[in-house]
């Protein structure tokens, strides 16, 4: 008892002692918004540079290395989701799980109306209008004329803008909301004016105001042909009223700079104010100029003007000059020989260094649907002028968080990336540097592709040995089916060319390994003779097999490389159906003089004795003599054995 | 003579039985075969008694946070929808007959993790095929994006953890 008295006493005591010598107070607490958390998250995490995409699956089988790959993988992956879609929308009653407050309609797919069914009343056809499903529109709408529905001039002159926006066809992929595979990879052509469509039809049926005859010259110039073109323009010259900004856009980007010139005093006349669009159309309309200097001086007009009205110049304005810089035709390298190209590319540099002045540090927004393009375009003309100054501080600003431009992963982006790693790895001679670079980007960002590898393997052989590297081309070469064909020779060449004495056991092992796994499936292609996987098959070359056999060799799998130099000398192995080597080709005289060489030193008979024959395939008598000798020198030969070896040697040609 | 016998046989059925047998604790243990055939997981191979201890881990979620709670009863049946839908959708990759599933709930996500074995015919588009259709139509009956996070493994060797 006493005990816990004292306790309490002492306790009161120190509280009482604490709140005399300070007094408590509880700090207001900071106010966070909900997304506070996750940023600080992201800036301590960051992402793992090393690691696939997330939308592929993340194990190595699952991983894409090509673009195809990931093409094929992500849309496969789409069509998956969107057939549980259309299984939800057709039962919609073997989903009622339903325990979500409030209802998501995201979770409750289902199906579009159908023009033949639904009602055919103004509702149904505004709520089409707001789906945008253009061809079910038309359907309704024409079935409602033929019904005799009356339709008032207010839904028309909906429709009327949605049809012509869109030419009477579906909204094209690159604006498909929900599936992002579609959006990023499908693939429309470019249509002509549907002339007699509803679109016409309408135009006819509504009174001809300023609005209707803007949006009908926007149309027309937005799906422009000869035809289309020549209507829009007597369209403008007999229309009296006041035409809108977005059908003079039209006539300006479909014209040439001369009369869009004329156009842009007729907008000021109207006391019209200019749009980015204006501009954009006006630098369109400057791109038509053939002659490369009047084009630049029409480039910097249109800046200058921009400047002039403080209209600060989207990045698709700056796109639609850095790719119209440089002549079109200038492009093909065999008409690049005089002047005219590097004076030109000089020129863009100097452009693409101002604009990039501009723009760094400056908070990026899209603005138009074509703003992403330019960083793709610049990097392209930063590629060819070789400047990879230019195309760092291009890079430092397409990543950093000010930048709101993003390009479409998988296909843009996947350019923007490439061309600069090629630019930088053509420009560095440090092969750690480059392993870093190829880390960091292949395969999450860059596919790999055949021209990548080839300046890899270019690289390799041009500095001091990478064995990581060098294992990381050929495994990714592996994965992206560059095994045969010439990649698949490079792959051989740079293995013959490794010194193992510089790697240390792990990279040993590993060497064996990538060894063992190419020659494998080197053999196991050649294998393929069967009728229905003939079309896989790749027959074993003579410099393939020598090479392979060396590399068996040099591994310690001495037997294995002999099986496979014993087909060299098996006729049966190149003739008929069942054929795995290629008749034609000879072996490499340098991997045949190593693996002589090698059985000397172990005083294998039987193994100099082989590749005494199968030099003899491609040698002269006079060349065999010597080894010949050499083979009785080092082996232990019997005289039946000696007998032999020089009866072969006198029966070859002189 | 008879009747002692029967006296006695009385007696011994009065006794307690005190064997040690009894206390043992067998639930939850798996029987080991004569043979050592009985595949194990590394989570199969936890006793009862290192549960809380070597798989709490896998009792993370955060259905306790305010807005993501659900009813138990409700979680159990998602539980055994995902759980019969995985087994139904995969029975050629299936590893440990498809009971060793985790399913993890974060925030207003469920994500399915797991192993799965390569099938005979090894097609990657169809992985992502069923991949896709799988996370879609969990989701579309779960009413809540669901996600899977599944490993593939050459065979079923590859995740034992022990034989027993």
């Amino acid at each position: 008892m006493i005990g816990r008295f004292g306790l309490g006493r002492v306790l009161s005591r120190s509280l009482s002692s604490t709140e005399a010598a300070q007094k408590l107070t509880i700090q207001p607490a900071i106010e966070r918004s909900p997304t506070d958390l996750l940023a600080a998250l992201s800036e301590t995490v960051g992402p793992d540079t090393t690691a696939p995409h997330f939308a592929y699956i993340d194990d190595p089988i699952t991983i894409p290395s090509t673009q195809s790959a990931k093409k094929t993988y992500f849309m496969a992956k789409e069509f998956g989701k969107r057939a549980a879609r259309e299984l939800a929308a057709e039962w919609p009653t073997l989903f009622a799980f339903d325990r979500d407050q409030p209802q998501l309609p995201a979770f409750r797919p289902q199906h579009l109306a159908d023009p033949l069914q639904v009602e055919p009343t103004e509702k149904s056809l505004l709520a089409m209008i707001a789906s945008r499903e253009v061809q079910d529109c038309c359907v309704l709408y024409e079935r409602m004329r033929s019904e005799n529905v009356e339709v008032s001039e207010a839904v028309q002159l909906e429709l009327f803008r949605l049809v012509t926006y869109y030419n009477s066809s579906n909204i094209p992929f690159s604006e498909w909301e929900t599936f992002s595979g579609m959006r990023n990879y499908g693939e429309n052509e470019q249509s002509a004016w549907k002339s007699g469509a509803v679109a016409d039809l309408l135009f006819e049926t509504l009174p001809r105001t300023d609005e209707t005859v803007s949006i009908m010259i926007a149309g027309l110039c937005k799906f422009s042909d000869h035809a289309s073109l020549e209507r829009a323009r007597n369209l403008y010259k007999e229309h009296k009223g006041k035409i809108h900004l977005e059908a003079f856009n039209g006539l300006i980007g479909s014209s040439s700079y001369s009369v869009a010139r004329k156009l842009v005093v007729e907008i000021e006349a109207r006391k019209i104010a200019p749009s980015v669009d204006t501009f954009n159309a006006l630098l369109t309309a400057a791109s038509k100029i053939p002659k490369f200097e009047e084009r630049v001086k029409a480039f910097t007009e249109v800046i200058g003007e921009m400047k002039t009205l403080n209209q600060e110049a989207p990045l698709s304005s700056y796109h639609l000059i850095v790719k119209n810089l440089i002549d079109g035709k200038l492009l093909d390298k065999e008409q690049q020989e005089d002047g005219a190209y590097t004076r030109q590319l000089t020129l863009g540099v100097s452009w693409l260094n101002e604009i990039l002045e501009t723009i760094e540090g400056k908070p990026l927004e899209p603005v138009t649907s074509t703003c992403h393009l330019f960083f793709v375009e610049a990097m392209g003309l930063l590629y060819r002028a070789s400047n990879e100054k230019l195309a760092k501080t291009l890079l430092s600003i397409y990543e950093s968080p000010t930048n709101q431009v993003k390009m479409p992963a998988f296909t843009i982006e996947s350019m923007f990336y490439n061309r600069y790693l090629q630019l930088a790895v053509e420009q560095t001679t440090s092969l750690p540097r480059i392993h870093d670079l190829y880390t960091s980007m292949v395969p999450r960002l860059v596919g790999v592709n055949n021209a990548l590898s080839a300046l890899l393997y270019r690289k390799l052989s041009a500095s001091d040995r990478h064995w990581p590297l060098l294992r990381r081309v050929i495994i990714d070469g592996i994965t992206s089916g560059q095994i045969n064909g010439i990649l698949g020779e490079e792959m051989r060449k740079q293995l013959c060319n490794v010194e193992l004495h510089t790697l240390n056991p792990t990279e040993r092992e590993q060497f064996t390994a990538l060894v063992q796994k190419l020659v494998a499936v080197w053999i196991e292609y050649s294998k393929f003779t069967e009728e229905r996987m003939r079309r896989l098959q790749r027959k074993l070359s003579p410099s393939q097999i020598s090479e392979c056999a060396l590399l068996l060799t040099r591994i310690g799998e001495t037997q294995k490389a002999y099986e496979l130099l014993e087909l060299l000398l098996d006729e049966e192995a190149a003739q008929g159906e069942e054929a795995t080597v290629l008749p034609r080709g000879f072996a490499r005289p340098w991997a045949m003089a190593e693996l002589f060489e090698d059985a000397l030193r172990k005083r294998d008979t039987y193994g100099a004795a082989t590749c005494l024959q199968v030099m003899a395939l491609t040698s002269t008598r006079a060349k065999l003599e010597p080894l010949a000798n050499r083979i009785m020198e080092k082996c232990n030969v019997n005289a039946e054995q000696e007998r032999i070896i020089n009866g072969f040697v006198r029966l070859r040609p002189q | 003579m008879l009747r002692n016998l029967q006296q006695v046989e009385l007696q011994c059925c009065r006794h307690i039985s005190t064997t040690s047998t009894l206390l043992k604790n067998r639930a939850a243990k798996t029987k080991s075969t004569s043979n050592r055939t009985q595949l194990l997981t590394y989570e199969m191979a936890q006793k009862p008694h290192h549960i809380g201890v070597r798989k709490s881990w896998l009792t993370w979620h955060s259905q306790n946070l305010e807005e993501f709670r659900q009813s138990q009863p409700l979680v159990v049946a998602q539980d055994e929808v995902v759980r019969r839908f995985i087994r139904g959708f995969f029975p050629q990759n299936l590893v440990v007959s498809g009971n060793e599933t985790v399913i993890k709930r974060r925030g207003n996500i469920l994500i399915v993790a797991g192993f799965l074995q390569y099938s005979r015919r090894l097609d990657i588009r169809r992985i992502y095929w069923m991949f896709g259709f799988a996370e879609e139509f969990l989701s579309i009956l779960l009413k809540q994006p669901v996600k899977l996070e599944l490993a593939f493994v050459e065979s079923e060797e590859d995740v034992a953890y022990n034989y027993i």
